[in-house]
């Protein structure tokens, strides 16, 4: 089973998001902000994350410069209400989804990061 | 002297005498869909815009990024900002896991991380919440300290109704209240700044509206405006236009002044108006401010009495206004009148329809105040003013003015009547007042040709007399 991590502080969009993985068969954990995260991530390597970007105490893209720098590799996907092109260059994500997001979207995004990495 | 943070929105530093103390925490409290959230996002990008950085944290278990869709399409917005010198984050799970305690100090190393200069806490009510009076205060107190120390500005937001006396009120350096309300079918939001430490406030209700610009404030004319001092004392007159009616006053209208025209409908005052717009040029422009006619109709209007309005308002020594009555802010209306009337140094001001005026008032007992204010700032310009009045047809004998406290409130009456004699409609002009002068006390008979107001009674209504 596919472990994602979802960094999420907005509890809402959290619960629907983790509850909508859960259900298509996916192993989700959930921080609610930037410095869990890369605890839970550091500790669990999971085979996918999906972060937020504006959070407290670390941002998303703060996380996944920390977490690149200590070698995690795996796909992470940014998800923000900030327009892409006001993101900093070189940010370190693989894929970009605007909040707020379906849930069809972000499934069909999971999936295809799931299938590229070859797992059932 | 401690720097202010401009609010963003012009009429709310009015009120305030120069928006936000630096280094101070504010409650802005109202019910949901008051505007609190788009008042803050304004100020955030306001901020932002004068170069500080902001931060926009929220309590509420809702999604801010759909709060932020919602934003992004107001005329306010400034996507650059984000995600430098503005963030949104939430502190709801922090509150929720670790209390007041640990709420405060995320407030504290968040301000800090983003080197916040302002910062707004959504939801303050949730905090409240969670805590007991007492836990509640010490948070306020706690959080008045966090905005001291990092020299910033904290705005809280809460929709709870809570008493003046509850204490975070008490404690903070500012309370500004949101309402909606109605009367009758008609909705109306107002803005009262409650509390202002260290300055000097507007005080009392005053209306807003909420665009896809966002919020504009109107402070009330009459507390706003009054201030001003009139440019009087001024022996020149103005030409009313119609040269027995000059006779009549006298020599036209004191320049500065303001005069009624009341009469029921029919009598001629608009006709008498744009005799008077009809004189406007590079020396006296004119505007007009209308309610129930286009400016195509009364350019129509104009031309079937012989007067040529074309021609100065295509020279732009004329403008017409037209605003719709429905559901107008007056002093929104005022201001627009005195930015006009000061934007193009006009000298004829001609207001058609106080009647649209007094019913865009929720409180009817403004209307002399307003009217005031207006005439006070107009004057201070160095133009003369017209305003027509509705009444009904008097009997010609009757003389006593329908509105006592109205025309007080005018430098100038002049009554225009209609009677019916001879199984002809006549009308009839007299002056009731005129500021500082004498005038001809005389009721004079007039008729409206296609050569405009001529003063005597129509030739082709007079009866034949009979022979012998």
């Amino acid at each position: 089973m596919l472990r994602v991590l979802l960094v999420e502080d907005e509890p809402d969009v959290a619960l629907v998001a983790a509850t909508v993985l859960e259900e298509a068969g996916y192993h989700v954990t959930v921080a609610s902000d930037g410095r869990d995260g890369l605890d839970i991530a550091m500790q669990e390597q999971p085979e996918l994350i999906v972060s937020d970007f504006m959070m407290p105490r670390l941002s998303g893209l703060e996380m996944i410069q920390a977490l690149r720098e200590a070698g995690y590799a795996r796909p992470v996907i940014l998800t923000t209400a900030i327009a892409e092109d006001h993101l900093p260059r070189h940010p370190g994500y693989d894929a970009y989804l605007a909040k707020p997001y379906g849930t069809r979207e972000l499934l069909a995004l999971v999936e295809k990061f799931r299938q590229r990495m070859g797992l059932g | 002297m401690i720097e202010k943070f401009p609010t963003g929105i012009e009429g709310l530093d009015r009120l305030t005498d120069g928006g936000f103390l630096r280094g101070s925490a504010y409650i802005v409290q109202g019910p949901p869909g008051a505007g609190k959230t788009i008042l803050a996002n304004q100020f955030c990008y306001a901020h932002v815009r004068a170069g500080g950085r902001a931060l926009y944290m929220t309590l509420l278990a809702e999604s801010s990024s759909r709060m932020l869709g919602y934003v992004s399409q107001m005329g306010f917005f400034e996507g650059g900002a984000l995600p430098d010198a503005m963030q949104y984050i939430s502190g709801y799970g922090v509150l929720e896991r670790e209390g007041l305690p640990g709420l405060l100090k995320l407030v504290q190393h968040e301000i800090k991380r983003h080197r916040a200069t302002a910062m707004v806490l959504d939801g303050t009510f949730v905090a409240q919440s969670v805590a007991s009076e007492q836990e509640f205060r010490a948070f306020i107190h706690a959080l008045q300290g966090v905005a001291g120390v990092a020299n910033a500005v904290l705005v809280m937001l809460t929709h709870q109704n809570r008493r003046a006396s509850c204490p975070e009120h008490t404690m903070v350096d500012g309370w500004i209240e949101l309402s909606d309300e109605t009367q009758g079918f008609r909705a109306y939001r107002t803005i009262q700044v409650r509390k202002h430490r260290g300055a000097a406030i507007l005080p009392g209700r005053h209306r807003f509206r909420i665009t896809q610009a966002g919020i504009a404030v109107f402070p009330r004319v009459e507390d706003s405006m009054s201030v001003a001092a009139p440019a009087r004392a001024d022996a020149h007159r103005l030409t009313s236009g119609l040269d027995e009616l000059d006779g009549v006053l006298r020599g036209g209208f004191p320049a500065g002044s303001a005069a009624m025209l009341v009469g029921p409908t029919g009598s001629g005052k608009t006709t008498l108006g744009m005799h008077f717009l009809a004189r406007s040029s590079v020396q006296e422009p004119g505007l007009m401010l209308g309610f129930y006619e286009t400016p195509a109709r009364l350019r129509q209007k104009a031309r079937c009495v012989g007067l040529d309005l074309d021609t100065p308002i295509e020279s732009g020594t004329l403008e017409l206004v037209w605003l719709p009555p429905a559901d107008n802010v007056v002093d929104e209306l005022v201001h627009d009148i005195v930015r006009r009337a000061r934007a193009r140094q006009v000298k004829r001001v001609f207001v058609d329809g106080l009647v649209a005026i007094r019913d865009s008032l929720v409180i009817p007992r403004r209307m002399p105040y307003v009217i005031n204010a207006l005439s006070m700032q107009l004057a201070a310009l160095g133009a003369t003013a017209l305003y027509t009045s509705e009444i009904p047809e008097l009997r010609l004998e009757e003389t006593l003015m329908p509105s006592d406290e109205l025309s007080a409130m005018v430098d100038n009456v002049l009554l225009l009547n209609t009677g019916r004699r001879d199984q002809a409609l006549r009308r009839y002009l007299s002056v009731i007042k005129l500021r500082d002068s004498d005038f001809d006390p005389r009721t004079h008979e007039f008729h409206i040709t296609d050569s405009g107001i001529v003063f005597g009674p129509d030739a082709k209504i007079l009866l034949p007399r009979k022979a012998g």
